[in-house]
């Protein structure tokens, strides 16, 4: 026997998302059962198919000008990121920051790896107590006049030399890669 | 001449083709209008709209994962979505769809080679289609635009617009009750079923 009732929001919900398949196979199969003896469902369905078939029938609209944009246009409209991925100077560019930071690198690692060591001037006060010694009784001089020998600040240049020089090469390497495949 | 995937003119746009970028926007640019003219109502603005997020999608290509349409669609349905909330701001601008200039292209409909009265009815059908798009909340009308007019799933709609599917589905069938309702109300929806059959004949 055939029924009608009212509809929940619930059900509607359901006849749309089965008129679009996005309904999972068992709720498919039970609303379409309901279907079967209630009119309310049958008719929300068949009206909900026939708007949705209207909404489709819309006619493609051609722009009432072409779209393309001026080169000059877009080379003003480049952000940021462009120069990262495609710099001024091309390959240059990176070659040039694989080169810096290598420099950078070995620079810092040379002045990490120096011996930290200090000679004291004869006669100078060797007491750990600053508060005894009179300031300028205590002469520290280094053994080579390099800042920051053996210190952690050496070695922590040392590191983000070679951090850098890992992401320009990564950048070049992306960039050759890139152009191969546009030329394949 | 050579036909170009998008991935590969992405590629080529990316190495300083900017001349493939705008094979891109033919490509795409159809698809680009019709949803910002169906969201906006309005053809002009819709093309500029349109152009700005071509723009804007070329300012971020270097941050392009995935496939380029769908990023691109992302990127006018939200160019469209600032639009709105401009106009929002400054309620004195008519978001109306419905225009009856002769000359709107949101009018102009192809010849399907129907017969006249059936081209009548069609173009009254679109018509209040239009009227009513512009009739329901921006919200639901971008969601059943996507749905309907692009054709898109509800996952796709849901990564477009940044909400759930569940969401994307009660805003779906709110926009499509509204519809019906106004199609039933306007005596259109039993004309479309015959339209319908005859044209299934």
């Amino acid at each position: 026997m055939k029924t009608k009732h009212t509809l929940t929001t619930q059900d509607m919900e359901q006849l749309s998302a089965l008129l679009d398949g996005e309904l999972s196979p068992t709720n498919a199969a039970t609303l379409r059962q309901r279907m079967q003896t209630d009119v309310a469902l049958q008719d929300a369905y068949t009206e909900l198919a026939l708007t949705q078939d209207a909404m489709r029938t819309m006619p493609t609209l051609k722009p009432p000008r072409s779209l393309r944009i001026d080169p000059q246009r877009l080379h003003q409209a480049r952000g940021w990121r462009w120069w990262l991925i495609s710099p001024p100077g091309g390959q240059l560019f990176p070659t040039l920051g694989v080169a810096m930071s290598l420099c950078f690198c070995l620079l810092f690692g040379a002045v990490a790896m120096q011996p930290a060591d200090t000679h004291v001037l004869k006669g100078a006060v060797t007491s750990p107590s600053t508060e005894a010694a009179p300031a300028d009784d205590a002469i520290l001089i280094t053994s080579d006049v390099v800042p920051l020998a053996g210190s952690p600040w050496a070695w922590l240049g040392a590191v983000a030399g070679a951090g850098v020089l890992g992401g320009t090469a990564r950048w070049s390497w992306q960039i050759r890669s890139r152009k191969r495949t546009t030329k394949k | 001449m050579v036909q170009y995937e998008d991935q590969q003119l992405v590629q080529l746009v990316l190495d300083g083709d900017t001349e493939a970028f705008n094979d891109l926007v033919e490509r795409h640019q159809s698809r680009a209008y019709n949803l910002c003219v169906r969201m906006l109502g309005d053809a002009d603005a819709a093309a500029d709209v349109a152009q700005d997020a071509f723009i804007s999608a070329y300012k971020h290509l270097p941050s392009l994962r995935g496939e380029f349409r769908p990023w691109l669609m992302r990127i006018v349905a939200n160019a469209c979505r600032d639009v709105l909330r401009s106009q929002k701001r400054r309620p004195s601008v008519s978001l109306d769809l419905e225009r009856d200039d002769d000359d709107t292209p949101a009018m102009q409909i192809a010849d399907t080679g129907d017969g006249p009265e059936a081209a009548l009815m069609k173009s009254e059908l679109q018509k209040t289609i239009a009227g009513a798009l512009g009739a329901i909340p921006d919200d639901q009308r971008e969601v059943i635009i996507l749905s309907d007019i692009q054709g898109l799933s509800y996952q796709e709609i849901a990564d477009m617009t940044g909400i759930n599917i569940g969401t994307v589905k009660s805003r779906l069938n709110r926009a499509r009750s509204r519809l019906r309702e106004l199609l039933v109300a306007a005596e259109l929806l039993p004309r479309v079923r015959r339209h319908t059959l005859e044209s299934n004949t």
